[in-house]
Formats: C-alpha cells, sequence, structure tokens
C-alpha cells in the first residue's frame, strides 16, 4: 500500500468513526451518508483521492445482480454531472476508466422542471430585482 | 427570406458567466474554469462538486447568479432560455416535490444571490471583458485572476 493509499485509507476510517459513510452511486459520484459531519478540507481530502476511493469501493462492494431498465419515453435529457465533459478533469482524476466502467448514468425527467415551477421562479426573480433596484 | 441564425449576444453571456464566477469564488466554492463559446460554462472547484448536498445553498446561489445579472446589468437583453438549465438545476439540488416548499427555500437564496450581484458589479463587468477578449478559450482560475492583476 502505498502513501496514496494510506491516507485515504485513514480519511475512510476517520469519517466512519464520526458516521459518515461513502457509497459508490451507479452514476459514478460518491455519496456520504451523514455528510453534515464532513468538513470542507475533509472534502477537499475525499476529493484528492477521489480516484483511490473510488478503486477502493469498488473492490469492497458486493456486485449486485442489475436488470438493465429501458430508457423511459418521457425522458428529457441525458443527465450527466457538466463536470465530467470537462477534459482536463478527466485527466486530473486519472479515473476515466472507473467513470467509464461504472457504465450507465442515469435517464430521467426531473419533476422539478416543470414549465409552471420555472415560471414562478423567473417572475419571483424579476420581482426581486425590480424591488430591490427600487423600479 | 431565408430566416437568419439569431446572433448570440456575447456581452450578455459574458456577463452571465461573470456573475457564476464571481459568485463562486465569493461563496468560497472556487473556480476551475470557465468560457462562453461554443456556450456558457463555469466549473467550480472539482472535489467540491463531488458530494451531494454538500454546499448546497451556495451552489443555488452560483447557479441563480448568472441570470440574475443580465437582469440587474443589461435587463433589456436578459434571455430566459439561457438559464432555464440554471434554474431546473437549482430546483434539483433544493430537491423534493413540494413546490411551496421549495419557493419557500429558494427565496432567501435569490435575495442572496441579488446581493452578491449588486455588491460586485464592478467585478462582473471586469470578468466579462476578460472572458469577451477570447470568446472561445477556456480560461482557468488562475488565467482569469492573472487577466485582472
Amino acid at each position: 500500500m502505498n502513501n496514496t493509499d494510506n491516507d485515504m485509507v485513514r480519511l475512510l476510517k476517520k469519517l466512519r468513526k464520526r458516521g459518515v459513510e461513502l457509497s459508490l452511486l451507479r452514476t459514478g459520484t460518491l455519496q456520504f451518508t451523514n455528510f453534515h459531519l464532513v468538513t470542507k478540507e475533509e472534502n477537499a481530502a475525499v476529493g484528492r483521492h477521489y480516484a483511490a476511493i473510488v478503486a477502493h469501493l469498488k473492490a469492497h462492494t458486493p456486485a449486485k445482480p442489475t436488470k438493465a431498465k429501458p430508457p423511459k419515453e418521457d425522458d428529457e435529457e441525458l443527465e450527466i454531472p457538466a463536470e465530467w465533459l470537462d477534459e482536463s478533469l478527466w485527466q486530473a482524476s486519472n479515473e476515466s476508466a472507473a467513470f467509464t466502467s461504472l457504465g450507465s448514468v442515469t435517464l430521467r425527467t426531473s419533476p422539478l422542471s416543470g414549465i409552471a415551477l420555472r415560471a414562478t421562479l423567473f417572475g419571483i426573480v424579476q420581482e426581486k430585482v425590480a424591488r430591490r433596484l427600487g423600479k | 427570406m431565408l430566416a437568419q441564425e439569431p446572433m448570440i449576444d456575447l456581452r450578455r453571456v459574458a456577463l452571465h458567466e461573470a456573475a457564476h464566477i464571481v459568485a463562486a469564488i465569493t461563496q468560497g466554492l472556487g473556480l476551475k474554469s470557465a468560457r462562453i463559446l461554443p456556450s456558457g460554462l463555469v466549473l467550480t472547484d472539482y472535489s467540491l462538486n463531488l458530494i451531494p448536498g454538500l454546499c448546497r445553498d451556495e451552489r443555488v446561489v452560483f447557479l441563480l447568479a448568472g441570470h440574475i445579472a443580465e437582469v440587474v446589468m443589461d435587463s433589456s437583453h436578459a434571455d430566459i432560455q439561457n438559464s432555464m438549465d440554471d434554474f431546473d438545476r437549482a430546483l434539483e439540488l433544493l430537491g423534493g416535490e413540494d413546490q411551496p416548499q421549495i419557493l419557500d427555500k429558494i427565496k432567501p437564496l435569490i435575495d442572496r444571490a441579488i446581493e452578491i450581484v449588486l455588491a460586485h458589479r464592478t467585478e462582473i463587468e471586469a470578468v466579462a471583458q476578460v472572458l469577451l477578449r477570447d470568446p472561445e478559450k477556456t480560461l482557468s482560475g488562475a488565467d482569469i485572476r492573472r487577466a485582472l492583476g
């Protein structure tokens, strides 16, 4: 085990002691349980060790048989975190294999992207700006 | 007459992205890179983006700031279409399906975004000018800092 791995394991143990668990989502994103117990510094450390943590979780998470679901007809968009589209990030993370091998990205329609809600929100913004500017 | 492709209002896009940048920096989200063409994109600190839920409010304010800057600084050209994705992502970050509850959560964050834009109009204008110097180039946070001196 090299130094990076040691640091990563120490970090995971420290977090786990406080009740924080890291899990790997099918989208390739790490998720904290009890994330409110994580400081910004610890979160940044997780970012630094991201590749090692993904590899660690993959190795220690028993594979579950999953059924491939056909995409729904009303799916609007392919939801891919914008950060993943940045090439330099892929190089920096040095973990493109993990991203690709994790496979599927989430296909879903957000129930919150309704026209009515957006229109309401735009209206609120316009009103608040106008009020703040005294118009 | 053939319909012409609508010209991209580069200044508006630059102001929009510049506001995202200023909101990211002022709220400690950091800045990874930014560009305005072929479409506006600002990436914040990679490590802070990994964890769903972390810095949620700051990220919502970051997303709202772009459109708010358009309304505040160039209201005659504010483009709702351009801000749809930002608003959708902000709403998703706040989660849930209870619309009144989401609106209650987002209202103070709109106020916070408005205050950031109003307090940093000069900086937003300056960052927009940097982005406009080479619209097709993706600038790193360090590039922008250097250009601003």
